[in-house]
């Protein structure tokens, strides 16, 4: 089992970065598509299978806050998570960002260990108590 | 014969086991995997190429609904729907069918066993398997063409209040539900009444009526016993029951009750054709929609030679073209025409045939 | 205004190298070697008509450190794209925590930019200087503008 992420962000440093911390820390990721904005981010989404989006608040062509708009406004898209990876810490911003249907938010700088734990959540699985499911007793 | 390859999608490790043992007694079926969550399912469908899935629309994560869209727009596979007999599951179920499953399978509870729904499991992969994507609402080819212009429609109140003593008798099987909805969202509430065969399970019949009802100008509802069949209402014969139209006096009514499964179907659309043929002879219209097998064909050839107008779906708009073909086969079928010429079809047959009849007397 | 925002500012510059970049730096005013050549890069933090511009300069040498922990790549592989991009990520971080360490918190983050490679020892005088196993490697500094009509 893996989940297909999608990372959206203008720094393709922090995208290399993302993913590497993701691959450490032991998420289980399966495949990666990458957006330098908003607007690519749509696009990729219209035609491929995505679990999970990470993506930045601060970039050009379309910003992060203008995708998740975007994105809740087609419909489509209501149970895909959105999760902003973020140097923004203004609580009423991020709270914006909650009441447009954001997910979640990771604050850039980040512990790997961190992320996985908390993506891993929001993907449903939980920590410790079995309920995570795994290919067992489904194998053929 | 190449057996058709299943994925079981369900997060109960009971149901899985069950259905993976329920279809290994047969040579046609090949289960080659299960999931327990739509993850899993996705690397599974991905990796073993299954023809067909069975997929349970309450499941922890992400529901069976948004796994069921996602997967219809990047990796078109017949669904079959697995959903418990409750309202909230029931309306599910629709929107599965909607959103591009074919076929609902109702779960083992209460009085109905794994027996039961075992042959109904077999009889259901069978019929998805050779469900083809001509109605994926995602295909936007389709999607356009499925739109009727229903200003085309010959919407002369005058010469349908001269119809009042028809009946339009419809049956359909898998991928029904999508093709009657978009029929009967363009008949206009002038329309004679309306008597449906729908095979689908108890319940979801109840959930179908109310979602059409909501969406058609005529009014639509779950037929009960002894409701009257009346210009601008359309009865939807209830899952696990017979319905049949009987007549008395100038009045037609419905019958709805328990008998043998007919065509390995109840309701069965020969049960009803057959009680049209006999009550309402050359009053009535007969129409046979996508599904397997070959329910419907005989009580067509009746209505044929009472003298009813019959209409057939055709194959290029048919998720399975095989109920309509059997009725083309069998001869009782005077007419053939695409899915979105259906509903102008029934009315330039109307009105047509009232003409004559005045014409005549 | 000077000691008002280093302690902050300070904090902010370890939290991103440390978890980031893995690099641990000291805070000491430790002469500039003679004509160094920095990379900069800056970020603006926005509020009413008032403009924080932050400034953020790195030797050549540290830069690549940086990048080469940020990356996991061998340093001398570095392109110069990805030494931009990352003294940009940095510029980011470094106004995002240090704008969480501020008393007011409705400053507005922008873009950050790479402005160019400079010589310039320039905002010296006010700077937070970094230095690392007793080199300068870079420095920091502030300045406060207002909005012209």
């Amino acid at each position: 089992m893996s989940y297909n992420v999608l990372i959206v962000d203008d720094s393709r440093s922090m995208r290399k970065v993302i993913k590497k911390a993701l691959n450490l820390s032991g998420f289980r990721l399966g495949d990666w598509w990458e957006a330098e904005n908003g607007r690519q981010a749509l696009e990729l989404l219209e035609s491929n299978w995505i679990d999970l989006v990470l993506c930045d608040l601060h970039m050009p062509v379309m910003n992060g806050k203008d995708f998740l708009k975007a994105l809740k406004s087609l419909g489509n898209y209501d149970d895909l998570p959105v999760v902003f990876i973020t140097t923004e810490s203004n609580q009423e911003r991020l709270g914006e960002l909650m009441a447009l249907g954001a997910t979640g938010y990771v604050r850039k700088p980040f512990h790997p260990e961190e992320i996985c734990s908390y993506l891993s959540g929001i993907m449903g699985e939980k920590n410790g108590n079995g309920m995570v499911c795994t290919d067992e007793g489904c194998d053929f | 014969m190449e057996p058709i390859k299943v994925l079981i999608v369900d997060d109960s490790a009971i149901v899985r086991k069950i259905f993976a043992q329920e279809l290994s007694r047969h040579q046609d079926m090949l289960v080659v995997g299960t999931a327990p969550d739509p993850f899993v399912a996705r690397d599974k469908i991905v990796k073993l190429q299954p023809h067909v899935i069975t997929l349970d629309i309450e499941m922890p994560r992400m529901d069976g609904l948004s796994f069921l869209k996602k997967l219809m727009k990047f990796h078109p596979i017949p669904a079959v729907i697995v959903s418990s007999l409750t309202t909230r599951n029931s309306q599910m179920a629709l929107e599965a069918m909607e959103c591009g499953a074919v076929e609902v399978l109702a779960k083992p509870g209460g009085s109905f066993s794994v027996g039961d729904m075992s042959l109904q499991l077999v009889e259901k992969i069978r019929s998805a398997s050779q469900a083809r994507f001509l109605s994926s609402p995602q295909n936007p080819a389709v999607a356009s063409r499925a739109r009727p212009p229903s200003l085309s429609l010959p919407l002369n109140h005058q010469a349908l209040s001269e119809t009042t003593h028809k009946v339009i008798a419809m049956g359909a099987s898998t991928g029904g539900t999508e093709a009657l909805k978009s029929v009967l969202t363009q008949l206009p509430s002038s329309c004679p009444g309306i008597v449906v065969v729908q095979h689908m399970p108890p319940r979801f019949t109840t959930a179908f009526a109310e979602r059409l009802n909501g969406l058609c100008r005529i009014e639509v509802r779950e037929a009960r016993d002894g409701d009257s069949v009346t210009p601008g209402l359309a009865l939807i014969a209830p899952g696990n029951f017979h319905m049949l139209l009987k007549r008395s006096g100038a009045r037609y009514y419905v019958e709805v009750k328990n008998g043998p499964l007919v065509c390995h179907q109840r309701p069965s659309v020969d049960v009803l054709f057959h009680s049209v043929a006999k009550f309402a002879g050359s009053n009535a219209l007969g129409v046979i929609m996508t599904g397997m097998g070959r329910d419907g064909a005989r009580g067509m050839l009746e209505m044929h030679r009472a003298g009813a107008h019959t209409i057939a779906q055709d194959e290029a708009t048919c998720v399975v073209f095989g109920m309509p073909k059997e009725a083309i086969r069998q001869g009782g079928v005077r007419e053939v025409v695409p899915l979105e010429d259906i509903p102008g079809g029934i009315l330039r047959a109307l009105i047509s045939h009232s003409h004559g009849r005045t014409a005549e007397n | 205004m000077e000691m008002e925002w280093c302690a902050p500012m300070k904090g902010a510059i370890s939290e991103v190298l440390e978890t980031m970049f893995f690099e641990i730096v000291e805070f000491d005013r430790i002469p500039a070697p003679f004509d160094t050549l920095y990379l900069r890069s800056s970020i603006e933090l926005l509020r009413n008509d008032k403009v924080l511009h932050i400034s953020f300069l790195a030797t050549e040498f540290f830069a690549r450190s940086l990048s080469s922990n940020f990356l996991s790549k061998n340093r001398d592989e570095l392109t110069r794209d990805e030494l931009e991009d990352m003294m940009r990520e940095l510029a980011n971080m470094i106004g995002g925590s240090f704008l969480s360490r501020m008393a007011e918190q409705d400053w507005q983050l922008q873009i950050p930019a790479f402005i160019s490679h400079t010589s310039t020892d320039e905002g010296g005088r006010g700077a937070l200087q970094l230095s690392r196993e007793g080199r300068r490697v870079g420095m920091i500094f502030l300045q406060e503008n207002t909005l012209q009509g």
